[in-house]
């Protein structure tokens, strides 16, 4: 018998509106607001940390004005001096070496691998990308200290001194230890690129196969098409994936804190010691917390941080929504 | 010239034979309709004759295929060269994310063919060709994804000639437009014969009619019947090609 046949029976009829609801709509309801809540959570999560964060840290700036926080060199908290500057400068300086160092490379060894590879060299490149993104910082940090320690103390600062250092200041240092921004750079760089290699392979995944063939057909090469691909479809996509890695550059703490020496004072050359916020916090929160207003001054110092990545994250946003609503890409 | 000849050739996705010894001129500054039901291997004839196969993973191909007398699949061939030689237009129309301006002036750019002082009357003439200069020429440098359906697959068109091919593969071309659209293509691709081989693949067994002077019946990866449409459409030889036209098959 023919299921076309005029006279369909209908075993179920439903009412268009029920009288009572059926469980198939009490579970929509309920994972919908069980969702929306955890959700929305997150939010709240961010408040609350700021929150924190601003209530331990409130005080510090009623005792001393920003500018003697921010610009202020000397850091002694048993003087009750909290100049923060050498952190901050620190934390620029290692994040600045990273992110020239990482992104540039990161962003061409993502094209290779979704533009050049052939299948079976994606299969074995990938994962080991993705484990290299997913690993401890610890492991990064230990690392650091056996090799690039000693590879900044033996190689490259004695290089870097005799040639272009006697040109740049900055870049001379005949007696590093290795311990260094250089050093904590190039650990930082090695944590972040395999972050924004994977995350730069899966948005050139991402283009249309279409978009890609279209510039192909037209003869052009490889490289031209990982042009149109790369730096104009994908370009938001690259943009999340460069202020991810700063994002994770920024805030790493203990691969950095490993390798940089943790000398508070604003490094004379790149090959000297160094300190970073996230490095202050976590080498001194819980103890000495006797001394007056350390613990706020610490807290300011989580603010801060926290404050540079929101606002490098919102304004990142805002270029990108910004761009799209113009219409660069598709 | 520009004649396209297939000596058995062959085409395996993986373990799948999806063409077969197919053996075919495919005669110059002539349109030719690929037809055929849909899997029978059109497209994967179309992306041979520019090596787009190329692309897919676990494809293998067998044997020659001649762009006038220079095998294309043959060592040492730069492929970028031989899809600057055939050029293509796809099923859906993809602007490159540029202007319009850009998207005309690509292929002349990468394969400087023209002084640069030239370009902006190479865009305009290419433009005019294809019947869209006059829609566009007060924003030519605004993105060219905001256009149109027509108007982009008629700007692809426009990409597709400035690149300076010699023959042109259509693949469905005015599938995805609206019939006003698509008429349009379909005319331009009609004009483009004197000056172009072109090789469409179609299934629209009326487009094929109106403006095929070839034919290449593909059933199942296999050629079953190729000739002059003035004597394929009235009497096809082969009973599966009387099916195919009476629309009993496929």
């Amino acid at each position: 018998m023919s299921l076309l046949h005029e006279s369909v029976q209908r075993s179920v009829r439903p009412a268009l509106v029920p009288r009572r609801w059926h469980w198939r709509t009490w579970q929509d309801r309920v994972g919908h607001w069980a969702m929306a809540s955890l959700a929305w959570a997150i939010i709240g999560l961010l408040v609350a940390i700021t929150g924190v964060l601003v209530l331990r840290a409130g005080g510090l700036l009623q005792v001393y004005p920003l500018s003697a926080i921010v610009f202020g060199v000397q850091w002694q908290p048993l003087r009750g001096t909290f100049g923060m500057a050498p952190f901050f400068v620190g934390t620029l300086l290692v994040t600045a070496v990273a992110m020239l160092l990482a992104v540039p490379l990161a962003i061409l060894s993502g094209i290779y691998l979704a533009e050049y590879t052939r299948p079976r060299t994606r299969l074995l490149l990938k994962p080991l990308t993705d484990l290299l993104a997913g690993m401890p910082p610890v492991v990064y940090g230990v690392w650091g200290v056996l090799v690039i320690v000693p590879l900044v103390r033996d190689v490259i600062a004695p290089i870097s001194t005799g040639t272009i250092g006697m040109l740049v200041p900055f870049l001379s240092n005949p007696r590093s230890s290795g311990y260094s921004v250089m050093a904590a750079g190039l650990v930082l760089s090695l944590m972040i690129f395999p972050i924004i290699t994977a995350i730069t392979e899966e948005v050139l995944r991402a283009v249309p196969r279409e978009l890609r063939e279209a510039a192909f057909a037209l003869g052009a090469t490889r490289w031209e098409v990982s042009q149109i691909t790369a730096f104009r479809a994908g370009l938001p996509g690259i943009i999340a994936a460069v202020v991810l890695g700063f994002s994770r550059a920024f805030g790493e703490t203990l691969a950095v804190l490993m390798v940089v020496g943790n000398i508070p004072r604003i490094p004379p050359t790149l090959f000297d010691g160094s300190y970073t916020l996230s490095g202050l916090i976590a080498n001194n929160y819980g103890e000495m917390m006797s001394v007056p207003l350390y613990e706020r001054a610490l807290m300011t110092a989580a603010l801060a941080l926290l404050a540079v990545v929101i606002s490098f994250n919102v304004g990142t946003w805002l270029f990108l929504t910004r761009r799209l609503q113009i219409g660069g890409s598709q | 010239m520009a004649t396209i000849t297939l000596h058995n050739f062959n085409v395996w996705y993986g373990q799948q034979h999806a063409l077969r010894n197919i053996q075919l001129t495919l005669p110059a500054h002539q349109i030719t309709a690929i037809i055929g039901p849909s899997g029978c291997g059109k497209s994967t004839l179309l992306k041979s004759m520019n090596r787009l196969l190329d692309l897919q993973p676990h494809v293998r191909t067998s044997r020659r295929l001649l762009l006038d007398d220079e095998d294309i699949y043959a060592p040492g061939v730069d492929v970028a060269a031989v899809r600057t030689r055939i050029g293509m237009l796809a099923q859906k129309p993809f602007p490159l994310p540029l202007s319009i301006y850009d998207n005309v002036a690509y292929g002349p750019r990468i394969h400087a063919l023209h002084p640069t002082h030239q370009l902006d009357s190479v865009v305009q003439a290419h433009l005019t060709d294809v019947r869209l200069w006059d829609e566009v020429k007060d924003r030519l440098h605004s993105p060219a994804h905001r256009l149109s359906g027509g108007q982009q697959q008629r700007l692809c068109l426009a990409r597709a000639l400035s690149a300076q091919p010699e023959v042109l593969l259509c693949d469905e071309s005015t599938a995805s437009l609206d019939p006003i659209s698509a008429r349009g293509i379909e005319d331009l691709l009609a004009s483009l014969r004197s000056a172009y081989t072109l090789v469409m693949v179609t299934h629209d067994l009326d487009q094929a009619r109106r403006i095929a002077d070839y034919v290449v019946f593909l059933w199942l990866g296999e050629v079953i019947e190729h000739g002059p449409a003035a004597a394929f459409f009235p009497a096809p030889q082969h009973s599966l090609s009387r099916d195919y036209l009476a629309r009993k098959i496929g």
